[in-house]
C-alpha cells in the first residue's frame, strides 16, 4: 500500500514537473489585467508581454530599436542601452495600456548605480499614430513597491514625476509641471537640467530650489533662468493625485510635460481623480508604475547599491588613488561614511577624513552614528595589517550598536581600499551580529579576538629571510579566523574589469572566490 | 496472562539496553576525560583550534623576561611612564576556547607633571583577570614582524600586548616590547601604537601613552 502510495506520489511530481515545463515553453507569455476598481473604465487593460517582438507593433520595436542605434555601444540581448541619458531599457518586462482608442507602452529603466526612484519610459500613442516618449519617475517605500507587485493599491503617498523626451532622444529635458501639495496647484517650470543628477523644487512661495539628490535637502537658490508660472489649481481634489493638460497652458507656450506628485490608492498606482489621466486632457499618455521583475538583493548588489551612486563613486576613487600613493603622505588612512535617508532609503557619502600620522597612529576615527551604513578607509600598501585589522572587524558590532532600528544589521558593510582593490565585509545573518557585538561589548573577549587575529596576520612574515606576509596570506588567515571564530561574516571584493565598483565577487572559506552580481 | 508476560519480557530488555547505553556512555566519558591537551607554542605559527583541548603555552619562557616593574622617566618634561607585568599560566576564559598563558599588567602615566593614568593598584585586584587588566597578551614577534626591529637577531623574541584606556576601552595601543641587557641593568624598548576601534573620543585618545620608550627595571 505504502509502496503503491509512492508510486502515485512519484508519478504525481513527474507529471506536474511536465506540465511546468510545457508552460514555461508556451510561445504566447501575454496576460491580461482587467481593472473596473477605482473609477477605471472597464475597458482599460493592460497587457505584459516579456519581449519586443511579442508586441507585434514596429512602430514600438522601430522606436526602441531607433533609441538603441541612434545612441549605443552596447547591445545586450534582452535590453537597450542609452549611453547618453545613462539607462537601460528592460525589454523582457514591458506592459501595454489601452483604453478606448488610446495606448501607452511602458518600459522599465535601470540605472548603472543605485537609485531610489522607480523609473519608467512611457511610449503613448498620439491621434496622428505617432508616439510619443516620457521619463516617469516615482519615488515609493518598499512597501508600496510591494503592493505594487501584489497587484494591490498602493497607500500612501508617493511621489510622480513626468517628463516628456524629445523625439530624437538628444536634448535635456525641455519643462515640467509641478503639483503644490500645500497649494493643490501646479506651477509649470522651464529648465534646463540633466537627468539623473539633480532636481528642482518648487517651494510653497513659488520660489525655485534646487535640491540635493541625495540629502534631499536645499543647497542653495537656483542659479539659472527659470520661467514659472501658475498653470491651474485642482478643483476637487479628491485624496488622489492629479495631472492636466499641457495644451492648456495659461500663456500658451505649453511646456510639453506633465509632472503628477500625487498619491496612490488607485488600482496600480493608475491616476485617478477629478481629471483622469484615461481622459484625452492628458495628451494621450496613460501610465501605470512598473517596477522591475526581480530587485537586486544579493549582498553584492547592496554593495553595488552602496559604492555606485554618483555622489558617492567620486570618494571611493580618491581613496583608490590614496591607497596607491607608497610617499609618507599615502601611509595616512582616508575614510568617510556612507549614511541612509530613513525616509527616502537615499544614500550619502560624509566627508573625506585624513589620519593623523603623528608617528604611531595613521588610522582614521570615523565615529558610527545611527544611520550610518558603511565605513570606507584605506590601509597603506606599505603597512603591516593589509587587510582587515580586527579593531576594523569589530568596528561591524559598533556600528551594529548603535545603529537605527530603520537600518538592518545585515547591511552593515566595512570597506578596506588597499593598494587600490577594493574589499568589503558584511554580516551573513543575524545570529552574527549578536555574536560579534558579545565579543564586542566584553573587554576580555574583545581584546582575545584583536590579539588572536593580530598574531595570525603576523604568521607569516619569516623572520630570517624578512618576507612579510602578502595581502593574500593576510586574506587567507582572516578567513580562517572568522571560520574558526564561528562568525557568518563574508568578505567580498570589487571586480573592477567591467567598471569600477559595479560588479563584486564572494570570497569562499578556502579563498576562492565567485562573482555574485 | 499472556500479555503480562510479553510486557515483562519487553520491560527486561528495555532495561538490559538502557544498562548497555548507561555503561557505554560512562565508557567514552572516562576516555573524553583522559584525552591530554595539545600543546601549541606561543611563537608557534600553526592554528590554533578554538577549543579547550589546546593549550597555547610559552614553552621556552619567552614571557619571563618581561616580569616585573619597569619604569621609564624622563625629567626635562616631568613624564614618567611605568609597567608592571606579571605572566599568568593556563588561564581559562571558561567559554570553550583555548587555554593560555599570558602577561598581564597596569600602568602608571605622568605627564608634564599632571598624572594622566594610574591603573596599578589594579594589579592585585583579584577580581580582574585576563585581558581585563590594562594591559594584556601573549603575541611573541621576531625581528621582521611589526614594528620591524632592525637591531634584533633572528631567533629573537619580542612580546605584543595590548594596553587599553582605563575609562575608554575602545582606546588602545599595541604595546610591543624588547628585551635587553645594557651593562648589566634590564631594560625594555618600547613602541607604543595606535590599536584603537573607531569612535573614540579624541581628548581621551590623547591621554594614551603613545610613542617609543626605554623603561628601566625597577
Amino acid at each position: 500500500m505504502k509502496h503503491k502510495f509512492k508510486n502515485y506520489l512519484k508519478l504525481g511530481i513527474l507529471l506536474f514537473g511536465i506540465s511546468i515545463t510545457l508552460t514555461n515553453c508556451e510561445k504566447d507569455d501575454t496576460t491580461f489585467e482587467n481593472n473596473t476598481q477605482h473609477g477605471i473604465p472597464s475597458d482599460f487593460k493592460i497587457t505584459n508581454f516579456n519581449s519586443l517582438n511579442n508586441t507585434n507593433n514596429s512602430s514600438i520595436i522601430n522606436r526602441i530599436q531607433g533609441i538603441k542605434h541612434a545612441k549605443l555601444n552596447t547591445t545586450l540581448t534582452k535590453e537597450v542601452y542609452n549611453a547618453e541619458f545613462d539607462f537601460t531599457i528592460n525589454t523582457d518586462n514591458i506592459k501595454l495600456i489601452e483604453i478606448e482608442n488610446h495606448q501607452s507602452y511602458i518600459f522599465v529603466i535601470e540605472r548603472p548605480y543605485f537609485t531610489n526612484k522607480t523609473e519608467n519610459l512611457v511610449l503613448a500613442k498620439q491621434e496622428d499614430n505617432s508616439y510619443k516618449t516620457y521619463l516617469v519617475t516615482y519615488i515609493f517605500t518598499e512597501v508600496q513597491k510591494q503592493q505594487i507587485r501584489n497587484k494591490q493599491s498602493i497607500l500612501g503617498n508617493f511621489e510622480t514625476d513626468i517628463q516628456e523626451l524629445a523625439n530624437d532622444m538628444s536634448s535635456d529635458l525641455l519643462s515640467k509641471i509641478e503639483y503644490n501639495s500645500n497649494t493643490n496647484c501646479w506651477v509649470s517650470t522651464t529648465e534646463i537640467h540633466t537627468i539623473g543628477n539633480d532636481y528642482w523644487e518648487i517651494t510653497d512661495t513659488n520660489q525655485c530650489q534646487h535640491i540635493d539628490p541625495i540629502t534631499g535637502l536645499n543647497d542653495g537658490t537656483c542659479d539659472v533662468d527659470i520661467m514659472q508660472s501658475v498653470f491651474g489649481c485642482a478643483q476637487d481634489i479628491s485624496g488622489s493625485g492629479t495631472t492636466s493638460d499641457s495644451s492648456s497652458s495659461p500663456d500658451g507656450s505649453g511646456p510639453s510635460s506633465n509632472t503628477g506628485s500625487g498619491d496612490g490608492g488607485g488600482l496600480l498606482g493608475y491616476q485617478s481623480n477629478s481629471q483622469p489621466c484615461y481622459d484625452k486632457k492628458c495628451s494621450n499618455l496613460h501610465i501605470t508604475p512598473s517596477l522591475p521583475e526581480f530587485e537586486e538583493t544579493s549582498p553584492c548588489d547592496e554593495l553595488k547599491k552602496l559604492a555606485t551612486p554618483p555622489t558617492i563613486l567620486p570618494k571611493f576613487t580618491e581613496l583608490k588613488n590614496h591607497s596607491n600613493d607608497t610617499t609618507p603622505y599615502g601611509k595616512k588612512e582616508k575614510g568617510f561614511k556612507i549614511r541612509k535617508n530613513p525616509t527616502t532609503n537615499s544614500l550619502s557619502a560624509g566627508t573625506v577624513v585624513t589620519g593623523s600620522n603623528d608617528g604611531t597612529n595613521f588610522g582614521v576615527n570615523i565615529p558610527p552614528t545611527p544611520y550610518m551604513t558603511a565605513v570606507v578607509h584605506t590601509h597603506p600598501t606599505t603597512g603591516s595589517v593589509k587587510m582587515f585589522s580586527p579593531q576594523d572587524i569589530l568596528f561591524l558590532a559598533r556600528m551594529a550598536n548603535v545603529i537605527d532600528s530603520s537600518i538592518s544589521t545585515t547591511d552593515l558593510t566595512v570597506f578596506l581600499i588597499v593598494n587600490g582593490e577594493t574589499y568589503a565585509i558584511r554580516f551573513d545573518d543575524v545570529s552574527t551580529v549578536q555574536s560579534l557585538q558579545v565579543i564586542y561589548n566584553n573587554k576580555k573577549k574583545r581584546e582575545k579576538f584583536e590579539n588572536d587575529l593580530e598574531r595570525d596576520y603576523n604568521k607569516d612574515n619569516n623572520s630570517y629571510t624578512g618576507q612579510t606576509s602578502t595581502i593574500g596570506q593576510q586574506k587567507q588567515r582572516m578567513l580562517t579566523f572568522l571560520n574558526n571564530q564561528n562568525l557568518n561574516i563574508s568578505m567580498y571584493q570589487a571586480d573592477d574589469s567591467n567598471g569600477f565598483l559595479t560588479k563584486w565577487e564572494k570570497y569562499n572559506d578556502d579563498g576562492t572566490k565567485a562573482p555574485c552580481n | 496472562m499472556m500479555t503480562e508476560q510479553k510486557h515483562l519480557a519487553i520491560n527486561i530488555e528495555k532495561h538490559k539496553n538502557m544498562k548497555n547505553i548507561l555503561y557505554i556512555s560512562m565508557m567514552l566519558l572516562s576516555l573524553a576525560s583522559c584525552k591530554a591537551q595539545t600543546i601549541v607554542p606561543i611563537f608557534s605559527t600553526d592554528d590554533i583550534p578554538n577549543n579547550s583541548n589546546y593549550y597555547h603555552k610559552d614553552v621556552a619562557n619567552d614571557l619571563n623576561k618581561f616580569e616585573g616593574a619597569w619604569k621609564y622617566e624622563d625629567t626635562s618634561t616631568n613624564t614618567e611612564f611605568t609597567i608592571i607585568l606579571q605572566k599568568k599560566l593556563m588561564v581559562n576564559d571558561n567559554d570553550g576556547s583555548y587555554v593560555y598563558d599570558m602577561l598581564i599588567g597596569e600602568y602608571f602615566y605622568k605627564k608634564d607633571g599632571a598624572i594622566i593614568m594610574n591603573t596599578l593598584t589594579n594589579i592585585n585586584n583579584s577580581s580582574t583577570t585576563g585581558y581585563d587588566h590594562n594591559i594584556s597578551g601573549s603575541n611573541i614577534l621576531h625581528k621582521f614582524n611589526t614594528p620591524r626591529c632592525d637591531a634584533c637577531t633572528a631567533p629573537e623574541r619580542r612580546t605584543k600586548l595590548i594596553i587599553n584606556h582605563p575609562t575608554e576601552t575602545e582606546i588602545a595601543g599595541y604595546l610591543t616590547l624588547r628585551h635587553i641587557v645594557d651593562n648589566g641593568i634590564e631594560k625594555l624598548e618600547a613602541i607604543n601604537t595606535n590599536a584603537s576601534i573607531m569612535g573614540y573620543t579624541q581628548a581621551n585618545y590623547n591621554q594614551m601613552p603613545f610613542g617609543e620608550f626605554v623603561f628601566i627595571k625597577q
